[in-house]
């Protein structure tokens, strides 16, 4: 059958079938979903192979025992090494005793340590067999920033990275352990003395 | 019919769509980003770089080195590794659970536990690996769940921990990210190779550090000058073939040094929140960008590692 020269080819209305519209509506209402669910909302702090921040949150990893020592690190570096100097060797020069095999750091119980730390020292003091008697140790622990709980926790983490670093090998020290002790001194405003630390109770 | 004024609507509306989507989204998003803090550690990241190093970025840019180099380590998934710490109190409880966990006999338990830390279990979804921690922990053990990332750049050796992400480029401008990778990733090579002498001959000469590298050499960042009184301390340590004729070194000009700083303080190690990821707590690094090598210091020339 031969087509006539003059017939152009035409495209005849046709209503778009009902199905198809569904469909398109489907694909938006699952790629809404899609984007709900894995976009994180153009947050800032998600990203692939993150879908949202609750995953990221959840990723995290748990603090342990190893963070809080690298807490005290960072503290000890702020308020401690300028004069037991960041290798914990202390300075003589400055009657400052070392950290590093000291008998009071190492000590089974954190007590007098946590004396130490909290209100100061002064006097006479024999560490790893020399006496240091020109230095005076301030209230650094009451100085640190904070309400009270976090200064505990910031110094049993001190307290916790130079048990555990100089070669030492003590235990750490946790701020319940910390709170205790300083509930007992907390109204004291002088240095302590040796005398007075030996006195005291090893156990916190 | 006149077809101008929708011409120009969807011209308008093609150019205003982009330019939203490709200018301000990515503004609103990342335009105030600031400094953060690595997780843990909490050490501020980044830090800017040293003033060589920073220097070293000009000349990375200069000398084009991203047409052939990417700084961007992508990651496919998050996977989660159970590793048991400590046997703690109570050994026979935990070889009952480790016995439940990986279904073996308490023997075999027992020989698992030799040698701790230890991986116990490695490539876990998150749930699987806390609900194992938690049965490792009451039978009185100390297990740990390990963040892990996973994907083709992060299994190749050295090429970071984790993924790129924008905090890693906070100080850099212009960001180097490149899109081709005719040499490899460098966005980790301060972690891979963190000594600036082995940069500065690599630069030199790449095939004498790497066999079958087709890297070009960049001989014109290096002089090659007469000894005067004494050797420089500065002259490259070079193998007898490629050394220069008697009485000349080869000392490098400042653009190497600062070319060489620049990459040593490359890295992609740093757990951020945005790319969790557990990194051991003894190498856990106390200022998170800082260079691994002395950077500020000009190289010396101790012979490469």
């Amino acid at each position: 059958m031969s087509v006539p020269e003059s017939s152009e080819p035409r495209a005849a209305r046709r209503a778009i079938p009902v199905w198809f519209i569904i469909l398109l509506f489907l694909l938006l209402y699952w790629g809404m979903v899609y984007f709900d669910l894995r976009s994180g909302w153009f947050n800032e702090r998600v990203y692939a192979p993150f879908h949202n921040l609750e995953q990221v949150a959840s990723f995290q990893p748990i603090s342990g025992e190893g963070e809080f020592v690298m807490k005290g690190k960072q503290l000890y570096s702020l308020n401690c090494a300028v004069c037991h100097m960041e290798t914990g060797t202390g300075n003589p020069g400055n009657g400052c005793p070392p950290l590093a095999g000291s008998e009071w750091v190492s000590a089974a119980g954190p007590g007098r340590i946590i004396r130490i730390v909290s209100k100061g020292a002064t006097g006479p003091i024999e560490v790893a067999g020399k006496v240091y008697n020109t230095g005076t140790m301030l209230a650094i622990g009451d100085q640190l920033p904070g309400d009270e709980p976090q200064k505990a926790e910031s110094i049993a983490a001190i307290i916790s990275y130079i048990r555990k670093t100089f070669g030492n090998n003590a235990s750490a020290v946790t701020p319940e352990q910390v709170s205790k002790v300083r509930d007992q001194i907390k109204d004291r405003k002088t240095y302590f003395s040796p005398e007075e630390l030996k006195a005291a109770p090893e156990a916190p | 019919m006149n077809y101008g004024p929708l011409v120009f609507l969807a011209a308008f509306f093609a150019l205003a769509g982009s330019w939203f989507g490709l200018v301000l989204t990515p503004q609103v998003q990342v335009g105030r980003l600031q400094q953060t803090n690595s997780v843990p550690g909490g050490a501020t990241y980044p830090v800017a770089r040293p003033g060589l190093a920073r220097e070293g970025l000009d000349v990375y840019r200069a000398n084009g080195c991203a047409y052939c180099h990417s700084q961007q380590v992508g990651q496919t998934g998050t996977v989660c590794d159970v590793v048991l710490n400590e046997i703690g109190t109570n050994p026979p409880a935990l070889f009952a659970a480790l016995g439940k966990l990986k279904g073996m006999s308490e023997p075999q338990a027992r020989q698992l536990v030799s040698g701790l830390p230890k991986t116990i279990l490695a490539g876990k979804a998150k749930e699987e690996a806390d609900a194992a921690t938690k049965a490792l922990n009451a039978a009185g053990a100390k297990a740990q769940v390990w963040i892990v990332a996973v994907g083709p750049d992060i299994s190749r050796p050295g090429w970071g921990v984790r993924r790129s992400v924008a905090e890693d480029f906070l100080f850099d401008y212009p960001v180097m990210l490149g899109s081709q990778r005719i040499g490899p990733d460098l966005a980790n090579v301060g972690v891979r190779l963190p000594d600036p002498n082995w940069h500065l001959l690599h630069l030199y000469a790449p095939q004498a550090m790497i066999k079958g590298s087709i890297m070009a050499p960049y001989p014109y960042l290096f002089e090659k000058r007469k000894i005067e009184r004494f050797p420089s301390p500065d002259a490259l340590v070079l193998p007898p073939q490629m050394a220069a004729e008697p009485g000349f070194e080869v000392i490098p000009t400042p653009q190497a040094k600062a070319l060489a700083a620049y990459l040593v303080s490359l890295r992609a190690d740093i757990p951020l929140f945005s790319a969790p990821v557990t990194v051991a707590s003894a190498s856990a690094p106390a200022s998170t960008n800082a260079p691994a090598g002395a950077t500020n210091a000009p190289p010396t020339n101790a012979p490469a590692k």
